[in-house]
This record gives C-alpha cells, sequence and structure tokens, in this order.
C-alpha cells in the first residue's frame, strides 16, 4: 500500500540507480522529496531532488519526471514532448530543460523523460484565477499570446526529425480526420452534435494555412508556470506538439473549456480583441475570421475527442485516475454547447 | 423515510471538499480528493434526474422520427422505416437507467442519419425538419448539463 503522504521510496530508489547511469560522474546519488504532482492527463509527473557527491563536490538541484501511465487521456509519444523542450530551449519560447529520455519500461517499468524543476511558480487555474495572480492578469495574458506568436515563427526544421510534414492546404484535413476518428473510435454513445460540426467543417475547409509551423497542440491557461510576479516562466504539456496551422494554437485556446467561470475573457484572462492582437503582433501573421472560426470549431471536436478517449479509458478500466471520469463528467457537455454556439444554435 | 441519494452525495461530497482534503498536507492526495468530491455532487445531481431526462429526450426523438418518416420515404425508404419503427417505441415499460440508454444510443444514432439527410435536402420541409433537430439538440444539451459543467 502506498503511504499516505504520496511518497514512493521504491520508484526513489530505482530512479537514483537510474540517474547515476546517466550523470558522467556518477559518484554518490541520492534521490529525495519525490511527490506525483497533480494534475497530467498524458503522464504521471513527479517532484523530486537529486543529490550528487562526486570527489568532495556535491550539488542538488529540484528535477520533473514524467512518466507514462498504463493508459492516458491523450496517447502521445514522449519522444515528440522531450524533442519540444529541446526544440526551445534558450529560446524567447521559456521550457525547462530537458534532461534524460528513457523509451524502455525496464528502468521505472513505463518510458519517461527527467527535466528541470522551475522552481516558485504555479500553473494551476484556479491559483490564476484567484488574488494575487488576479492583479497580473493583463500581464500574463500579453506574455501567454506574445509567447504563442513566438512559436508560430519558429522554424518548423527544429523539430522535424520527430514530426510529420503536412502540406499548408492540408493541415486542416490531418487534424480533422485523426480527432474526428477518435471520436468514432472511442464514443461509448452517439455524438450527433459532434458528427454535425464534423459534417460541417468538411464541407466548409478554412484557407490555407499562411505558414506551416510548430503547433503546441495543448497551449491554455494551465499549462504554462507562472510566478508571483506575474511573469510567465515555462510553457508546458508539449504532447501534442505537431506541424500545422498556427490557427490551430490560437483557437484551441479559446475554447470554453479554457475560460474557468470567467466566460468573457478567452482563458479567463483576455478579451478575444486583445489576444488576438498581441498574437498577430509577435507571429506577423494575420488571424482571418473566417479560418478562425473553423479552427475554433475544429478545437470543440479535438475536445470533445479528447474527453470521450477518456471515458472510454475510465470504464474500460484502462485507466482508473479519476481524471478520466473528472474530464468526461464535467466537459463533454459544455464542448457540445460550445459547438452550438459558433454554428449559432444557441440563443 | 431515509435521506435520498443526491441529499447523501451532496453531503458528503461537502464534507470532503470542506473538511477533509484541506486537511490533507499532500497536495496530490487533496486534490484526488477535490475532484472526488466534485464527481459525487455531480452523480447526486443526475441521479434524480436521470430517468426524467432519459425519457424525456427519447420522447423527443421519437416524435421527430415520426414526423420525418412521411417527409423521408419517398427519397430514402429504407431510412423511413426505421424512424417509424423507432417512433412506434416506448420506454414506459423498463425504467432501467441502462435501457434507457441502449435505446437512446438507437435513438440518437438515428438522429445523426436523418439529421445528414436533411442537410443535403434543400427542400422548406426539410429545412424545418432540420430546425426542429437542432432544437431537440440544444434542448438535450440543456437537460444534460450539471450545474458544476456549467461553463
Amino acid at each position: 500500500m502506498a503511504p499516505a503522504d504520496n511518497s514512493d521510496p521504491a520508484l526513489a530508489d530505482r530512479l537514483a540507480d537510474y540517474c547515476r547511469t546517466r550523470l558522467a560522474h556518477p559518484g554518490t546519488v541520492r534521490v529525495s522529496g519525490l511527490r506525483r504532482i497533480f494534475g497530467g492527463a498524458s503522464r504521471e509527473t513527479w517532484r523530486f531532488m537529486l543529490h550528487e557527491d562526486h570527489g568532495g563536490r556535491s550539488r542538488s538541484r529540484p528535477l520533473i519526471l514524467r512518466r507514462d501511465p498504463s493508459a492516458s487521456l491523450i496517447d502521445t509519444e514522449r519522444r515528440v514532448e522531450f524533442a519540444a523542450f529541446q526544440a526551445f530551449a534558450r529560446s524567447d519560447v521559456p521550457v525547462p530543460e530537458a534532461l534524460w529520455l528513457e523509451e524502455a519500461p525496464d528502468a521505472l517499468d513505463h518510458p519517461f523523460f527527467v527535466m528541470q524543476e522551475i522552481t516558485g511558480c504555479q500553473s494551476g487555474p484556479a491559483r490564476l484565477m484567484a488574488e494575487p495572480f488576479r492583479a497580473h492578469h493583463e500581464r500574463i495574458a500579453r506574455q501567454k499570446w506574445t509567447i504563442l506568436g513566438r512559436i508560430a515563427t519558429k522554424d518548423p526544421a527544429a523539430m522535424a526529425s520527430v514530426l510529420e510534414p503536412v502540406a499548408p492546404a492540408d493541415a486542416w484535413r490531418r487534424e480533422l480526420d485523426h480527432w474526428s476518428g477518435v471520436i468514432g473510435r472511442d464514443a461509448l454513445e452517439p455524438q450527433p452534435i459532434a458528427q454535425a460540426a464534423i459534417r460541417w467543417l468538411v464541407a466548409h475547409p478554412p484557407a490555407p494555412a499562411q505558414r506551416i509551423a510548430i503547433v503546441h497542440g495543448d497551449y491554455r491557461t494551465g499549462n504554462f508556470l507562472f510566478d508571483p510576479q506575474g511573469d510567465i516562466r515555462a510553457i508546458l504539456d508539449w504532447e501534442m506538439v505537431h506541424l500545422g496551422d498556427p490557427l490551430e494554437d490560437l483557437a484551441w485556446g479559446m475554447n470554453r473549456s479554457w475560460r474557468f467561470q470567467n466566460n468573457a475573457l478567452v482563458g479567463g484572462l483576455a478579451s478575444r480583441q486583445q489576444a488576438i492582437g498581441w498574437w498577430e503582433q509577435a507571429s506577423g501573421l494575420r488571424a482571418d475570421p473566417t479560418a478562425l472560426h473553423w479552427w475554433e470549431l475544429f478545437s470543440c471536436i479535438k475536445g470533445q475527442a479528447i474527453w470521450l478517449s477518456a471515458a472510454r479509458a475510465f470504464e474500460r478500466g484502462d485507466n482508473s485516475d479519476l481524471l478520466m471520469a473528472f474530464a468526461a463528467w464535467m466537459l463533454s457537455n459544455s464542448q457540445d454547447r460550445a459547438v452550438l454556439e459558433l454554428m449559432g444554435h444557441l440563443p | 423515510m431515509k435521506p435520498e441519494v443526491s441529499t447523501v452525495l451532496a453531503a458528503v461530497s461537502g464534507l470532503i471538499s470542506r473538511e477533509v482534503a484541506p486537511a490533507l498536507g499532500d497536495t496530490y492526495l487533496s486534490e484526488q480528493l477535490l475532484r472526488s468530491a466534485a464527481l459525487l455532487g455531480a452523480v447526486g445531481e443526475e441521479f434524480d434526474r436521470a430517468a426524467a431526462r432519459r425519457v424525456q429526450e427519447n420522447q423527443a426523438l421519437r416524435r421527430i422520427f415520426g414526423q420525418a418518416a412521411a417527409l423521408v420515404r419517398p427519397r430514402e425508404p429504407d431510412l423511413a422505416a426505421a424512424l417509424a419503427r423507432a417512433a412506434d417505441g416506448s420506454d414506459l415499460d423498463d425504467l432501467r437507467v441502462s435501457r434507457l440508454d441502449a435505446d437512446n444510443h438507437h435513438l440518437r444514432a438515428l438522429l445523426i442519419r436523418l439529421q445528414a439527410w436533411a442537410e443535403a435536402e434543400p427542400t422548406p420541409a426539410a429545412q424545418v425538419l432540420l430546425a426542429a433537430i437542432w432544437t431537440e439538440l440544444r434542448d438535450s444539451t440543456e437537460r444534460r448539463m450539471l450545474s458544476m459543467s456549467r461553463l
């Protein structure tokens, strides 16, 4: 039985053994304070302190372990997320330093990677929506959409070795085919609203992407670290990164699911016009309203696909994490409402 | 009389979220407990209305199908026959949620076929049908909404 404080001494020992194999001068290696962090839909996230003693010199550093669960909310390759952290290292898109990637299950039963922990920060939307962070909303929002614009300017070649290429005219079709396929495969009940939206999206394709960019894939409030001064210190959760139309990221962040009871503001932080303006300025791109509307409706399909997959994994016993049930119970209905709104069927 | 299921679950949910979770030192565990409490609250909210909203929705769909069958018959006789059969059904002999859900899934699958058909028909009658379908989809979304998912 796991200790009540959520520590895991056996895992800590195995993690220390693994870290020793990756250090140039291993000496004595010890792991302390290993604790699982709440959240993380597609990976278990653990915080720990790595202590190294070598030749009379010692150092301790806070690190993060991201380990695959048996079944997750999103099926992704940890190799791709790791590559994203490497691609944006030391750039004007803040990310944690990625240290070690382990795709074999031998060391810790499941694939995982280890990265730097950025301390003194928060990521939870509930904290962000409350004081003292509420006072920094405009500052955080400006950074949020500016950084997203910068991501859109990054040369996609930086991740070409791990991401599938796509032509500007095909980006919408590839994403829609993928996520509508997930709904077809995983839905536990028929989805007439989502299916109507999919038919509309197929019949009204957007203009080709202005450029093919690195698309974060889950760029939203809740997936970045912010500090008490109102600065964004790191963009996290790159597990759905891919090449595509940068409007996809802009639209995803505007989805109703990420407004956190602050419905008038996208991401719960800023007006739609402000957000688009910051993004356009940083990206050098234009958010064409017709194309953006298409991608916003698409974001509902993608969101619904994720909630339905979660529901299926929980129902089938593939993953008993309550997050899987919670997402379906709390977000599936609101995603349908968002479709109705975007298609003009809510008063 | 004993306290109703919804009342009990709301009380347990409240106890967990207000007293138990905050007393835990571990953030991960307390957040998991808060999530459990939220789910219990949602289940409690759903319990009282579970059969009623399913019966209401199934009846609404059968009403639409009954009206649509004649419209569809000249162009899609197979679909029309399926609509007519579904329109003749009833939920009242078995009100278990699992049974109502099975009927609901059959009806909603048929609704998807009917809606796709109506979208491709340019006639005014088909457009009226389409509007009725959207109205029901909006109503069903309202019926299914939980207070905690009111985004």
